[in-house]
């Protein structure tokens, strides 16, 4: 029994060690992307994963929770990653070498409601509505908008917290929450189980309405780790082109994207090519829209400072063309 | 005796001593706050949480909803574990019941009961189900330990039902009670915030420490942690402290 455990060890041991060795033979590259809407703009290279340039090799993986997302970048192990523009500033001010190489989504927040009470943000005073992850950015911005439109979140509403879009969207199918604030593709998948609701309000317009902002907030980010921008910039730079083409193709094919979607990102294709349209996806490098990124994320540090990390990122954050 | 204890002492700081020590040169291992953060970062956040406003709000509904889940558990517990002791058919027939609840595990409990509960709730529901049993068991148990002869000595001599309860139960389950309160007390806290956690209620620990995980202020995490841990010795001191009071009482 013991030579036997002995045996096991020493060859996981002789395995783990293989393992790395044959790694560093061909630089490797670490793809991974969040299933769910975020994954949607790179469906295209999931599929094919084209040759970016020779002797680079891609590994493309879909993680199916940001927490393990965020491990996977601190640890090193992902070199392009997408993520939370807010959680990218947040890894960016403490310490964590990544930084911003393109915003991929610019919103893909909603306000469902079962009925047609709800017409405006005012309309919301007195009523129940299911909102996810207290604190979060959501969360924050739902918040804003109602006190920007004379409402006290303590006062005149009552929220009710759920901790992920997935509960919240399975009670709205239920029909046991009314009135609820979900992000794609959940808003799809909700009104095509529940023909009661419909998109009441659209936090996107709500943001550039009251912001006079022509771009609505950076909500989705790729990170890229700063030893790879530096020892790679042309592949960075060639990645980042089929990226961007990737995301255009998406946006002009739903019905086909929704396929792929179905195998790569665990969205089922009817719900995927439903969403697309709403999930504003324009895939723009960091440099081009600092300004945009900026102003976003200084409105979330004045709501709630630790939702990027406790101050405004550096010129560094940005990746340069 | 005394210099015994005294000696203890000194290997409890000792034992202290080593735990904050290693965690320091972990912490410089590690060499980034969000990875593993220091003893002295962690001891300033637990300063800085102690002196915020909201602090209070949120331990105070933690301690809230933590009391009145052991509480209802605790009576639930006595009043089930003293059926089930007194007649046989109770424990046989409540017996598959506790089993299953115990075995199952308590985050199968808590994503069921957010489906069914609202935040609140879950956490209550939550508690409840895993501390209750623990309660139920020992009472029974303690139950049990009564002499079959003294029972019938009692029956035969009509020793007033209140004598029989006051002088030949309560000091046969008050043993199995302390310890089945002890460790429900414990696994009252534990059990609490990991529905806290991930529920979301309003207010409250486990809340919190998810916004701070969210959020990547793994100091924060660490600062409330210790404030659980706190808590949780805090309670079981006094538990201990009144229980031996009224054993000795017994005794």
């Amino acid at each position: 029994m013991r030579k036997r455990s002995l045996l096991a060890f020493f060859l996981v041991g002789l395995l783990l060690l293989s393992n790395t060795l044959m790694a560093r033979e061909e630089t490797t590259v670490e793809v991974m992307v969040l299933s769910g809407v975020t994954g949607l703009s790179f469906l295209p290279l999931l599929e094919e994963k084209p040759v970016i340039e020779p002797g680079i090799k891609i590994n493309y993986t879909v993680i199916s929770s940001p927490d393990q997302m965020r491990a996977k970048i601190i640890s090193g192990e992902a070199d392009i990653a997408t993520v939370p523009t807010n959680l990218a500033a947040i890894l960016y001010n403490n310490g964590i070498p990544v930084q911003l190489a393109a915003i991929t989504n610019w919103g893909v927040m909603y306000v469902v409601e079962q009925g047609s009470r709800i017409n405006s943000w005012t309309d919301l005073r007195g009523k129940t509505i299911g909102v996810t992850g207290k604190g979060s950015t959501p969360d924050i911005l739902f918040r804003y908008f109602l006190t920007a439109h004379g409402l006290d979140p303590e006062r005149d509403v009552q929220i009710q917290y759920y901790p992920t879009p997935v509960e919240l969207a399975h009670l709205a199918i239920a029909g046991k929450v009314e009135i609820a604030t979900l992000p794609e593709p959940w808003v799809t998948e909700v009104m095509s189980r529940n023909p009661g609701f419909r998109v009441c309000l659209d936090y996107q317009e709500e943001w550039e309405r009251l912001e006079q902002r022509k771009e609505s907030y950076a909500q989705s980010a790729l990170v890229v780790q700063t030893a790879l921008a530096q020892k790679h910039p042309d592949f960075l730079r060639k990645f980042l082109q089929q990226a961007e083409a990737a995301n255009n193709w998406v946006v002009k094919n739903p019905a086909a994207a929704g396929e792929l979607a179905k195998t790569h990102i665990m969205i089922s294709d009817a719900a995927a090519s439903a969403a697309i349209p709403r999930c504003n996806l324009r895939f723009k490098e960091a440099a081009t829209v600092k300004a945009e990124v900026e102003y976003y994320l200084a409105k979330l540090l004045s709501f709630q400072p630790q939702s990027i990390g406790g101050k405004l990122p550096d010129e560094g954050f940005y990746l340069q063309k | 005796m005394k210099a015994s204890t005294c000696k203890n002492n000194l290997i409890t700081l000792g034992s202290l001593l080593v735990l904050v020590l290693g965690w320091a040169l972990a912490a410089k291992q590690a060499g980034k706050e969000i990875i593993l953060p220091s003893p002295l970062v962690t001891f300033q956040h637990l300063l800085g949480l102690l002196s915020s406003a909201h602090f209070w709000r949120h331990l105070s509904a933690t301690l809230l909803r933590g009391l009145t889940g052991f509480g209802l558990s605790f009576f639930m517990g006595l009043l089930i574990g003293l059926l089930s002791g007194l007649h046989p058919p109770f424990k046989t027939f409540f017996q598959p019941w506790l089993t299953a609840i115990r075995s199952t595990p308590s985050m199968a409990l808590i994503l069921l009961a957010l489906i069914w509960f609202k935040s609140n709730a879950v956490t209550l529901f939550v508690t409840f189900l895993v501390v209750f049993p623990i309660i139920t068991q020992n009472v029974s148990e303690g139950l049990q330990q009564v002499d079959p002869q003294l029972k019938e000595l009692a029956r035969l001599y009509q020793v007033s039902t209140s004598r029989v309860i006051r002088e030949m139960y309560l000091p046969a389950i008050l043993p199995y009670l302390a310890t089945g309160a002890a460790a429900g007390l414990g696994l009252t806290w534990k059990v609490m915030i990991a529905a806290e956690v991930v529920a979301n209620p309003p207010l409250g620990i486990g809340t919190q420490m998810d916004l701070a995980r969210i959020f990547l202020q793994t100091a924060e995490v660490f600062a409330w942690t210790i404030v659980v841990i706190m808590i949780s010795l805090f309670f079981d001191r006094l538990l201990t402290s009144l229980l031996r009071r009224r054993l000795f009482y017994w005794e």
